[in-house]
């Protein structure tokens, strides 16, 4: 996925995201929310089935929730721990219970866990992270349900070597796209 | 209450979010199959790529030219008085050592491709590439080519990059970069990172920075009437009127009844690792990583094999008494192996050799003996001196130990000892072993 395109789509979404919220914002005041969500994240076959954890503190306004939240994911091979940001939008008026979209972007730590047996090191940057979805949310007094379904695209950046052969003459340099469908069920406060 | 319409709006709201989640849902397990990881892998790596000189051109490059500072030292034979210094790949310093506390240079013999040198009467010999070259030494002030055994090098080859000896030879190398960006499956890169030292690649080498194109510091000795002396390490020796030459895993016989007119002769396979030649009497003992080789040259021409003393795998210079050889092993890259020791071996029966005692070092390269003082470089524990008399005991006949002295090799003569370390060429009197002074040094330049 190109980096300019996913700009232009994501401030579409946060800028009707906000123009909506404005025209909210005349009849309802802020209030506190908070969701905390676990699920998989699928692959093709072959590529395994990964688990996702993550949190999202924020203010929600009429149908806009925007909030900062932190994950950790688990893939067969690589462990990511992304801090990022997150709008969502409900589309329908605040009920009972809704459907919902949202969008998470920011920036994942990353790393391979090293075992004793390791042939190859890995020197990660890490790399951005973009995870938009769509959910419905069951309200049941101050506590929400969450059922969510999503695609996530994740970017590592890193240096692979091997143990104990440090080659000063060649250095291999990687750019690893993840892509995967989330399907995440969580609860939260509000 | 509600209205008919208000619970038809109602419906057609619920049938329409289940119908978005449902086509949601659908076209989730269609990206499903799009869902994998993708990597773009960039690999940036340095390469040399090899410079090739025409032989003729080095050929005709040969001079005695002025004197030039030292910023190599490789081998080195002393002979009347003059020291020939070899500095690897470039030529040979001649140094007047008449007076060891004041060394003069006198002038720098160019030799392209120089490793190795062996003197006998008024002739120098020593290698250019492929070729062995011939110098009338009589007069120092005017050294000068006499003869040449054309291509008499049949291994010589710089790193895996083979030499043609009617065309060219490898002179340097150019360093170059190059980056390639491929996409693959995310397994692990299997690409150059896997190159252990040196690895072929397009029309050069991939190389680590920390090997060096220079060859290592050696000295080397000589036997018979006529020839010169030098150290442990060389590769190079004469014996009679015999030059011996290691050449890949080869033992090259050259005649140089006449002098000036060397002629090859016969060559003899012995091993691919070997890395020293040391001639004793009628033998040549040549050491190797794996042992060391026992031959009988009273048949000049046909050396034959007499035996072989294995050992673990290591670096080995090697130098010889009546009774005994002394073999240092040390461990290290170029080495492979992971002893650091001495081993004495009984050489009573040149076919039989036994080994004696070991005696534990700290990273011992050359040694020399003369007359049961022995002397050891023992890397950066510095040069050690023994009495080696009691071959048993020679750990406990420790004369001197010198640590601030970072040794590679000595030549030990006439109570004077020549000693190559990393500052250059230190000139010792030993004339009482407990009690060695320094003479004079020749500083290495590590200026470019």
């Amino acid at each position: 996925m190109k980096s300019s395109s996913l700009r232009i789509i994501l401030l579409l979404v946060v800028g009707s995201l906000s123009a909506s919220a404005q025209a909210d914002s005349l009849v309802s005041k802020a209030t506190y929310f908070n969701s905390v969500y676990s699920g998989a994240l699928l692959a093709k076959k072959g590529d395994g089935t990964s688990l996702s954890v993550s949190t999202i503190h924020g203010i929600r306004k009429n149908r806009l929730a925007s909030g900062v939240g932190v994950g950790y994911d688990a893939y067969p091979d690589w462990r990511t721990l992304p801090v990022f940001a997150s709008v969502g939008y409900d589309l329908s008026k605040p009920g009972k219970n809704d459907l919902f979209i949202q969008i998470m972007a920011g920036y994942a730590k990353a790393w391979v866990p090293e075992t004793e047996n390791s042939e190859y090191i890995y020197e990660s940057k890490g790399g951005r992270i973009i995870h938009p979805l769509i959910g419905y949310r069951i309200r049941s007094g101050q506590f929400s349900l969450y059922f969510t379904a999503g695609y996530q695209w994740q970017r590592i950046l890193y240096e692979e070597k091997i143990r104990g052969w440090d080659n000063p003459t060649s250095k291999v340099s990687i750019q690893r796209e993840i892509q995967r469908i989330s399907l995440q069920i969580g609860f939260g406060l509000h | 209450m509600e209205t008919l319409e208000n619970r038809l709006q109602k419906r057609i709201h619920i049938s329409l979010y289940a119908l978005l989640f449902l086509i949601t849902l659908l076209g989730l397990s269609v990206l499903l199959e799009g869902c994998t990881d993708k990597c773009e892998v960039t690999t940036e790596y340095t390469y040399f790529e090899p410079v090739y000189t025409t032989v003729e051109d080095i050929r005709s490059s040969i001079d005695l030219v002025a004197p030039q500072v030292i910023h190599a030292v490789g081998k080195i034979y002393f002979k009347d008085g003059i020291i020939f210094l070899n500095e690897p790949g470039e030529g040979i310093h001649i140094i007047n050592n008449q007076d060891p506390s004041n060394p003069v240079f006198l002038s720098f013999l160019k030799i392209p491709g120089n490793t190795d040198l062996a003197i006998k009467g008024k002739t120098l010999y020593a290698d250019s590439y492929v070729d062995l070259v011939a110098f009338d030494v009589s007069d120092v002030a005017s050294i000068h080519e006499v003869n040449r055994v054309e291509g008499v090098f049949k291994n010589y080859q710089i790193y895996g990059m083979q030499m043609n000896a009617k065309c060219c030879v490898v002179t340097s190398w150019e360093e170059k970069k190059n980056v390639y960006i491929t996409d693959s499956d995310c397994n692990p890169v299997r690409s150059f990172n896997n190159a252990w030292g040196v690895r072929p690649f397009e029309s050069g080498i991939a190389v680590s920075s920390d090997m060096s194109f220079s060859a290592k510091a050696a000295f080397t000795p000589g036997t018979g009437s006529g020839s010169g002396v030098g150290g442990s390490l060389a590769k190079f020796t004469i014996n009679g009127d015999y030059l011996y030459l290691l050449d890949g895993g080869d033992l090259q016989t050259v005649s140089v009844v006449e002098e000036q007119n060397p002629v090859e002769k016969t060559r003899m396979f012995l091993s691919w690792d070997i890395e020293t030649i040391f001639p004793h009497k009628t033998n040549l003992f040549v050491g190797s990583s794996s042992g060391m080789h026992i031959l009988d040259v009273i048949a000049p021409e046909s050396p034959v094999k007499l035996s072989t003393y294995e050992h673990v795998r290591s670096c080995d210079p090697v130098v010889v008494d009546d009774d005994y050889a002394y073999v240092t092993l040390r461990s290290g890259t170029q080495c492979q192996g992971f002893t650091n020791q001495l081993e004495i071996i009984d050489i009573k029966n040149l076919s039989a050799p036994q080994l004696i005692k070991t005696y534990p070092m700290t990273n011992p390269h050359g040694l020399g003996i003369d007359n049961k003082t022995l002397f050891i470089c023992d890397g950066s524990d510095g040069l050690k001196t023994f009495d080696a008399t009691d071959i048993l005991k020679i750990d406990e006949n420790l004369l001197a130990h010198y640590k601030n002295i970072n040794a590679i090799d000595v030549i030990p003569f006439n109570n004077i000892l020549m000693m190559i370390g990393e500052e250059g060429i230190l000139q010792f009197d030993y004339s009482n072993p407990k009690d060695i002074k320094l003479l004079s040094k020749i500083a290495i330049s590590h200026e470019e």
